[in-house]
């Protein structure tokens, strides 16, 4: 008997050679995801933007709808549980962020409401589906997760010193405590935009320290990637080799 | 594609016996639909690309 759940499954997910309704719908959700980017390049909104939102929400509401209907051949088991499962996935709480936008066109002025327009931006994952390598740095990043978070807390926990240290020895610089964390992180990201900057000898003396210092703290997460990423292909290659 | 006696719901050729496969069909029309939506947005995006810019 034909299964209409599997096929389903087969042409929302990744096209395999020589499926073409596979690849029709890739290209069709891959433009949605292109196009429905383009009204955050404009400073006003028109007609038209209004319609790229509403068809591309449109789109992403049944791709959606669609891929929680085949959650259980996703995950590989048949039960509630694959789909409750599947909701909690990154790329389908990405999925569904991005359908969000379209609640601001139906109430249009209504202070945060606005904001939800942001949410456009996380239509950009769902590029992520469509590329084997970028599959493979978000599993990478999955992998070193821990390492990351590790060295994120490192780094909060550097720019939260550093503006403490400059906040108490340049008072007169800074109107509040945010503004020295603005400091600190643009400085230790080598950012540097120059708007706020040390006058006294001892807070210049903290800012030379922070930002040695804070290069090194600022340069692991990418140290870590990038080994992470090197062990992947080289685990890939040798798999073919064999 | 045709195929004999089996009932997956084809069309039945004239006096042949023969069942013609709408699978064929249904992924034309697929396929013809996820074009012309791909299209559709395409131009609405140079549209509103255009008229954003004006």
């Amino acid at each position: 008997m034909y299964n209409v759940k599997k096929r389903v499954y087969e042409v929302i997910e990744v096209s395999g050679i020589g499926d073409a309704s596979s690849r029709a719908y890739d290209v069709m959700i891959t433009t949605a995801v292109v196009v429905g980017l383009l009204p955050m390049t404009m400073k006003s909104e028109s007609v038209y933007t209004k319609l790229i939102e509403l068809f591309t929400s449109l789109l992403f509401f049944i791709d959606y709808c669609s891929r929680v209907y085949t959650a259980d051949y996703k995950m590989g088991y048949k039960s509630v549980k694959a789909y409750i499962a599947y909701i909690l996935t990154p790329l389908a709480i990405l999925d569904l962020l991005s359908i969000i936008p379209v609640i601001s066109l139906f109430l249009p002025g209504i202070g945060m409401i606005k904001l939800l327009k942001l949410f456009r931006f996380f239509r950009v994952f769902k590029l992520v589906r469509y590329s084997k390598t970028m599959i493979v740095i978000a599993n990478v990043i999955r992998k070193v997760r821990t390492q990351l978070l590790a060295v994120l807390i490192l780094i909060t926990v550097y720019i939260f010193v550093s503006a403490m240290l400059i906040f108490q020895m340049e008072p007169d610089l800074f109107t509040s405590f945010f503004d020295a964390l603005y400091w600190a992180t643009i400085s230790i990201t080598t950012i540097g935009y120059g708007d706020i900057s040390p006058v006294t000898s001892l807070g210049r003396m903290i800012t030379m320290v922070s930002a040695l210092v804070g290069m090194a703290v600022i340069a692991l997460p990418t140290g870590i990637i990038t080994a992470a990423y090197m062990n992947e292909i080289n685990r890939k290659k040798s798999k073919y080799e064999l | 594609m045709s195929e004999k006696n089996e009932n997956f719901g084809g069309h039945l050729i004239d006096d042949t016996g023969l069942h013609k496969s709408n699978k064929k069909v249904q992924i034309t029309i697929f396929v013809g639909a996820c074009r012309v939506v791909t299209v559709v947005l395409i131009a609405l995006g140079i549209v509103a690309l255009v008229a954003g810019n004006m």
